[in-house]
């Protein structure tokens, strides 16, 4: 079994996270057809681009169906960026649905009392409420970020996340099997490549 | 928090650094520089082609997006919308786009913006000083001023759905000199944009400076890329607790 499945749905920067998991050390598979998402200890769902165009993609290809399908199975899932945003249900963006993973809306950056585009290092810190460091991020620790739009989860202490200093985003949130991440691991130096290796340890776990 | 950035400046498959914007010390093969600056934990690499954007160079930028863990900006011989969605399909995050003429350049800024979004669109500008002391538009592919001066440009740009805006002081340019900080001052008044600023910076402490003037990206090829009176060529980036430090 492939231990890293990547999806190629055409909304995503495949060669830069492929190479990441390599530096890791990591087998991994890209799968280009919704079919050929089979069992696998840890699926990533990158995407790049606009909302309305990567929703009707999903829809049309299939791949809504699989992936919703992956995760009700107890597969592992990781989104990054869009297809962190992709795992709730609606965006300010455009039309068209997400595939409704997790309780979350995805807004303007605007809409949260910040300027709109986000492009660059933020730090991440844990919310009050929580005991833990979530998968052992410090507190504190910068990762890349470049997006207009960010999620705003429904019922926030449901879920595991980790806010911004970069007012009003949320930087990542999990929800039982299914993560997303609104920064680019792949591109955050040491901070995501060790961020991408605890995602691994937690899906292995 | 605030960036900087080193500047990896190519042409035919050589990096080098230039000073007013002619070539100075060439510092071998880019896909290196750009692993090592990589491998260094800097901020965002910029990488600046004068060359065209052929199949050669497809193969050195897709070799440079395999090698790095760090956001990468590609400028240079970008022409179309379609051109930049194959650059960022290799897994550059940002493009970057000269601004010559408002009547050519814009519109092409506009549908980039939109094909590739608007984060991934990053608007530059190369300024001169005249003789009277106004700031305008240099236009490097033909070595000659523009009639255009900078506010007129950064009026121009704020409209244009680019996310992101690089000021190219031209007489700084590679000298060392430090940065030209009436020109930075000024584009940061004009804009709310994200802002880069590159030309003349020396010390880490021309970088601290910016910063506090609200420059949000410092870009540097000769303080980055080079080392010691004679400019050999020897990358180096400050060590991240270094840069922890400076960004508390």
């Amino acid at each position: 079994m492939n231990r890293v499945t990547i999806i190629d749905a055409g909304i995503g920067n495949l060669p830069s996270l492929v190479s990441a998991f390599n530096r890791l050390d990591l087998e991994c598979k890209v799968v280009s057809k919704p079919e050929d998402l089979k069992t696998t200890m840890l699926t990533v769902f990158p995407g790049v681009g606009h909302w309305g165009q990567a929703t009707s993609r999903l829809l049309e290809s299939g791949w809504s169906n699989a992936i919703q399908e992956y995760v009700q199975r107890g597969g592992n899932l990781l989104g990054i960026c869009l297809g962190m945003q992709l795992l709730g249900r609606t965006s300010e963006e455009a039309e068209g649905l997400g595939l409704g993973l997790l309780p979350m809306s995805t807004e303007l950056n605007e809409a949260h009392g910040t300027r709109v585009e986000n492009l660059g290092w933020n730090r991440v810190h844990s919310p009050e409420w929580s005991a833990h460091d979530w998968l052992g991020v410090e507190n504190g620790r910068a990762f890349y970020f470049t997006h207009k739009y960010s999620v705003s989860p429904l019922n926030p202490q449901q879920s595991k996340l980790l806010s911004t200093d970069f007012p009003g985003v949320i930087a990542a949130v999990q929800l039982d099997n299914v993560i997303g991440v609104q920064f680019h691991p792949e591109r955050s130096g040491k901070s995501g490549l060790d961020l991408l290796a605890k995602v691994v340890e937690w899906a292995e776990a | 928090m605030k960036r900087l950035a080193p500047v990896v400046l190519m042409k035919n498959e050589l990096a080098f650094t230039t000073r007013s914007f002619t070539i100075d010390t060439y510092l071998g093969e880019p896909q290196n520089l750009v692993r090592i600056f990589s491998e260094l934990d800097a901020h965002e690499i910029v990488v600046i082609n004068l060359g065209d954007l052929n199949s050669e160079m497809m193969k050195i930028l897709e070799a440079m997006s395999k090698g790095s863990y760090v956001p990468l900006h590609f400028a240079g011989g970008i022409n179309s919308a379609s051109d930049a969605a194959l650059v960022v399909g290799l897994g550059f995050e940002k493009i970057g786009l000269e601004l010559r003429s408002l009547d050519l350049d814009l519109p092409k800024i506009q549908s980039i913006a939109e094909r590739v979004g608007s984060t991934s669109t990053s608007a530059s500008i190369s300024v001169v000083c005249n003789n009277l002391g106004d700031y305008i538009l240099w236009d490097w592919k033909s070595g000659t001023r523009s009639s255009i001066g900078l506010q007129e440009a950064v009026n121009a740009l704020n409209g244009s759905g680019c996310g992101e805006l690089k000021v190219n002081s031209v007489d700084r340019d590679g000298s060392g000199l430090g940065p030209d900080i009436k020109l930075a001052s000024q584009v940061r008044e004009f804009t709310d944009l994200p802002l880069v600023y590159q030309g003349g910076v020396k010390t880490q402490a021309d970088v601290d400076f910016l910063w506090s003037l609200g420059i949000d990206c410092v870009a540097t090829g000769t303080m980055l890329s080079t080392y010691g009176p004679h400019k050999a060529a020897l990358a180096h980036y400050p060590l991240s607790d270094e840069m922890e430090l400076r960004w508390r």
